[in-house]
């Protein structure tokens, strides 16, 4: 393979990953901090690409504002479905709470199955990012600069606000010890929702790169994308947020990878993320970071 | 066995074999395709209730082993020529061509195979515990569905098949589901379900007391996956054609929520649920949309029931998550206080 | 004695007037994709349905016909269940559907046990009708697609090297491309790779790009419409220059002009119809003048196969006695010879219409005609 396709697909690679790492960074923090694997996450990915069309079809917004839009329904319905079905359900048994993740998930497909039409939907990507940068022979959109370069800008504000302010302290902290905490005067509850506005937000970005790149929209294009998303997570260690990136990215490139050096093997691609998470879990379930849940966190 | 038989465990069965007998006169066709559906569902339901609510252990894997049961059995009854005419994506495999047996032992050799593929997960599986066992077994799940969906000369790919033969009719069908509901209640009868519950209730202090608690996992396990997968087989021959699509999360979720609506832990809440939970959704397809001559007359949604649907089921999460019968059977709610 | 007269005379009267009176409903079941990946198609076909059953809803006898509708949400399981229900509780004489070669696939037994006749609009798979005595279908099939398009990559494409996208859900797109890559071969082309996709996939750069180093100057995909928008637009970003060749499925949800854009223009296909063919029948006309009229936009293949499913089972019902017996109307199903259809004349032989294909390329963001082949 010439250089040219081996770059081209290197940065293939990159873009496919930093979108698994945006939705896996918010699986990863919900099990942290409620031990619950949030099912409803992918759909929030979808609920935001869903806005931004919505907002740019039916509201003739301009994308932008179609963005902003976006991000902040998709905050409204991950805090909602926080304080809806999952905060009381606080102290239940952990399957009531799993149940309840997977009803929510269902919902959200459902009802924008019901409001859009099940049939998919095209996206209409601004003139922006279609124009094509010749690099060499390699070519390149700008949405595959944009997409690893904003990732990498919310991650990094993410560790920050993790690290070094006090919400962040008390995060890590509740993601520790529930009770304790609480005992200590945090306030679980707002603090779990500060944990459920990242996500969220996070997921909508996410959904609007995948949009962007991909851009045919179903009501179920979060059920595959957040398996995969999740198995990212798994990979990187559940509980950490670089582990979650790192999963990501690895992922990403590896069915990259395969489809690249075998192509022949194309539909498989799918079964990687699932043998991934196979292999963790029976080698190392704790990830490659390693985060056991009975010690420290993220 | 059961020791003391009840006297209501009698009753509940003569009601049953004559609802059973009776069903083709009571419902039309339509109902009766409904009727074996739930019937099925009895028995993948209780059997699933074995290893998530009698051992405790969640599992989120039957969609795998009701996949191997229904391919095992497809494959079983279609005939030679008709397999050479399914198959377009690859030949299919010489020992896939040779497979050809009737409908019992087809269900059998479903459920063996399912057991077989069960006991070597339950290696792996069992190592870990509480979320991460849930993680694994739906790991699983999906290892199976992504197997058949890429070996085409055995599964036919995602094509999937068609025209299995329907060669079980509603009185088989009801006979074998009730056959199973006793054989289970048999086992959470006896010493082995016993066990069971004490790994349930608690793992550390049942393995304190002796009890070898890989082995009992394992054993419901395996038992899981052997009703399972004749389970599966049956809905193959319902249905008449299946794909890799048919087998995902979706079912394993629709018996959770059967197996919790009714109680985690209860066979006779499992029953209940799964009328409530097929009939129900059966019951809310209206809500897909009215539709009458030209597909759009009152604005038909299709979607609408699965909307509500899942609204249901987070509102019983909510609001009563014990579920109908908790921890009970029939039996005790009947029995006299002492 | 009088009054058992007026009684017999009142019987009399009530029993000639019931039978008289009571016009009988006889009912067609309709299995279509109304939502779903390929809701699209549903909805489409379902336009030309309904101006066809305006037209003419009722039997030359006076019985009324009923259109059942059902959605099998783009399912192979729903279409089967749905068939189930409408042999069973409905008791519909006949079933259109169930447009995907899949989903119609998967319904076709239980027609065929219960002896309902289907007549299929657009399902092109050789399966579909194959050892069936119930099942036919209105469009050619792709033993006739296959060859076409292999026919017109080598002699008016000059393309004797292409490469192959096939997508291995679909029993239509496996199909094809097995009878394209033996009928490409007969005529001295070779198909130099087989690259297969997921229905439902949205990312194929990976996969272009491993195509853009083969250097290829055709490709043919003979896949669905939202996935091929996709590879269009994705190709047109690696900046791969090859001609592109599909079928019927391409092009029949709008979504593939909405996502290709602009790199959609050039591209080839085989289809069933083209509005802008000649017209070979006056109800074709009438047809394209009344669907142009109602929805503004050209008669779509789908559409007008579906009204013609339906045209030839009434036909077939009008031809026989009793239009409820679902035997006698399979068997003049099966019949029917040189029928003045919507889109075109119909023969049926063994259930398949032997009929023409068009070619058309996309040129201004949709289909412009080129040319029609005869089988």
């Amino acid at each position: 393979m010439d250089i040219a396709t081996l770059l081209q697909q290197l940065i293939n690679g990159i873009s496919l990953g930093s979108m698994y790492a945006l939705i896996a960074i918010g699986y990863t923090m919900v099990y942290g901090v409620l031990r619950l694997i949030n099912f409803a996450h992918a759909d929030i990915m979808m609920v935001g690409a869903f806005a931004t069309f919505f907002a740019m079809d039916s509201l003739q917004s301009g994308f932008v504002v179609a963005t902003f839009f976006a991000i902040i329904f998709s905050i409204l319905i991950g805090v909602l479905t926080d304080k809806v079905a999952y905060k009381p359900l606080r102290h239940s048994p952990r399957i009531s709470l799993l149940i309840t993740a997977i009803g929510v998930s269902f919902f959200l497909e459902n009802i924008v199955n019901v409001t859009f039409g099940g049939t998919p939907k095209s996206f209409s990507v601004p003139e922006f990012f279609d124009t094509i940068i010749n690099v060499g022979s390699t070519i390149l959109t700008p949405t595959v600069i944009i997409v690893p370069v904003v990732t990498l800008i919310l991650l990094s504000l993410l560790l920050f606000i993790l690290y070094k302010t006090k919400y962040g302290m008390a995060i890590r902290a509740l993601a520790f010890d529930v009770k304790t905490v609480s005992l200590m005067g945090v306030d679980a509850n707002k603090i779990i929702m500060i944990v459920f506005i990242i996500g969220s937000s996070l997921a909508a970005v996410g959904g609007i790169f995948w949009a962007i790149n991909y851009p045919v929209l179903t009501p179920y294009m979060g059920l595959m994308i957040g398996l995969k998303a999740f198995a990212a997570a798994v990979l990187g260690g559940i509980g950490s947020v670089s582990g979650a990136v790192l999963g990501g990215f690895i992922l990403g490139f590896t069915e990259v990878a395969v489809v690249a050096f075998f192509p022949e093997l194309g539909a498989y691609k799918d079964a990687i993320a699932f043998i991934f998470l196979i292999l963790v879990l029976v080698i190392k379930p704790t990830g490659i970071m390693g985060i056991d849940f009975e010690k420290s966190r993220f | 066995m059961i020791r003391s038989i009840n006297k209501n465990f009698i009753l509940y069965l003569l009601i049953s074999i004559a609802f059973v007998s009776f069903s083709p006169y009571l419902f039309e066709d339509y109902g009766i395709r409904i009727l074996n559906n739930i019937f099925i569902f009895i028995i993948l339901a209780v059997s699933y209730n074995l290893i998530n609510g009698v051992t405790g252990q969640l599992s989120l894997e039957p969609n795998g082993f009701v996949a191997i049961g229904a391919y095992v059995t497809a494959l079983s009854l279609l005939s030679e020529d008709l397999k050479w005419d399914l198959f377009q994506l690859e030949d299919p495999a010489p020992w896939v061509l040779a497979l050809s047996f009737d409908i019992f032992p087809a269900l059998l050799l479903s459920g063996v195979v399912a057991s077989i593929v069960a006991f070597i997960l339950a290696v792996p599986v069992f190592r870990v515990r509480g979320d991460y066992l849930a993680i694994v077994t739906l790991g699983f799940g999906f290892i199976i569905k992504v197997f058949a969906i890429n070996s085409p000369e055995i599964t036919n790919g995602s094509i999937g098949l068609n025209e299995i033969p329907s060669v079980l009719d509603s009185y088989t069908i009801g006979f074998i589901a009730i056959v199973v509901v006793i054989l289970i209640l048999n086992i959470i009868y006896s010493k082995f379900g016993r066990a069971m519950k004490a790994v349930r209730d608690d793992e550390d202090a049942a393995s304190a007391i002796g009890i070898d608690t890989f082995k009992i996992k394992t054993l419901a396990f395996v038992t899981s996956a052997f009703f399972e997968g004749i389970g599966g087989g049956m809905l193959a021959v319902l249905l008449t054609t299946i794909s890799p699509d048919l087998f995902t999360f979706f079912l394993t979720f629709q018996l959770l929520i059967i197996i919790v609506l009714g109680g985690l832990g209860s066979t006779s809440g499992a029953i209940i649920g799964s009328f409530l939970v097929i009939g129900g959704s059966e019951w809310l397809r209206f809500l897909d949309g009215p539709i009458d001559i030209f597909g759009i007359q009152t604005d038909a949604h299709p979607g609408t029931r699965m909307v509500v649907f899942s609204l249901i089921l987070i509102i019983v999460m909510l609001f009563a998550r014990e579920g109908i019968m908790g921890k009970r059977e029939f039996s005790d709610i009947f029995r006299k206080k002492r | 004695m009088k009054i058992s007269k007026k009684i017999l005379s009142l019987a009399a009267a009530t029993l000639l007037g019931s039978t008289s009176l009571i016009a009988k409903e006889v009912k067609i079941g309709v299995i279509m994709p109304m939502s779903g990946p390929v809701g699209g198609y549903g909805q489409s076909a379902n336009k030309g349905l309904e101006i066809m059953y305006t037209m003419n809803s009722t039997l030359d006898n006076g019985d009324t016909v009923k259109l059942v509708l059902m959605d099998n949400k783009s399912d192979k399981i729903e279409s089967a269940n749905a068939a189930s229900k409408l042999v069973s509780s409905e008791k519909v004489t006949a079933i259109i559907g169930a447009l995907t070669s899949t989903n119609t696939m998967a319904m076709t037994k239980i027609a065929e046990d219960a002896k309902i006749p289907v007549v299929a609009p657009v399902a092109t798979n050789i399966l579909v009708t194959k050892r069936k005595d119930f099942v036919s279908r209105v469009c050619f099939s792709d033993a006739f697609q296959g060859a076409v398009a292999a026919n017109f990559a080598v002699n008016e494409l000059k393309e004797k090297k292409a490469i192959l996208i096939r997508d291995v859900k679909l029993d239509y797109s496996i199909g094809i491309a097995k009878i394209f890559k033996k009928e490409y071969r007969k005529l001295g082309g070779k198909v130099i790779k087989t690259l297969d996709i997921n229905q439902g996939d949205s990312d194929f750069k990976a996969l272009l790009s491993s195509i853009k180093s083969l250097n290829p100057s055709l490709i043919f995909m003979p896949i669905y419409s939202s996935e091929a928008g996709l590879i269009a637009k994705q190709a047109k970003q690696l900046g791969i220059t090859a001609k592109f060749l599909g079928t019927d499925g391409m092009t029949a949800d709008k979504v593939f002009y909405q996502t290709g854009g602009d790199a959609v223009e050039g591209f080839y296909g085989t289809n069933l119809f083209s509005s802008d063919a000649p017209k070979a029948t006056k109800l074709s006309k009438i047809f394209d003048t009344r669907y142009t009229e109602i929805h503004k936009e050209k008669v779509h293949p789908f559409g007008v196969l579906t009204a013609d499913a339906y045209n030839v089972i009434v036909a077939a019902m009008n031809r026989c006695k009793d239009p409820s017996n679902s035997v006698c109307v399979n068997k003049n199903i099966r019949a029917t010879k040189n029928f003045k259809g919507a889109s075109g004349i119909i023969t049926l032989e063994n259930g398949d219409a032997i009929r023409s294909a068009v070619i058309n390329k996309i040129q201004n963001g949709a289909e412009k005609y080129l040319t029609t082949v005869n089988p």
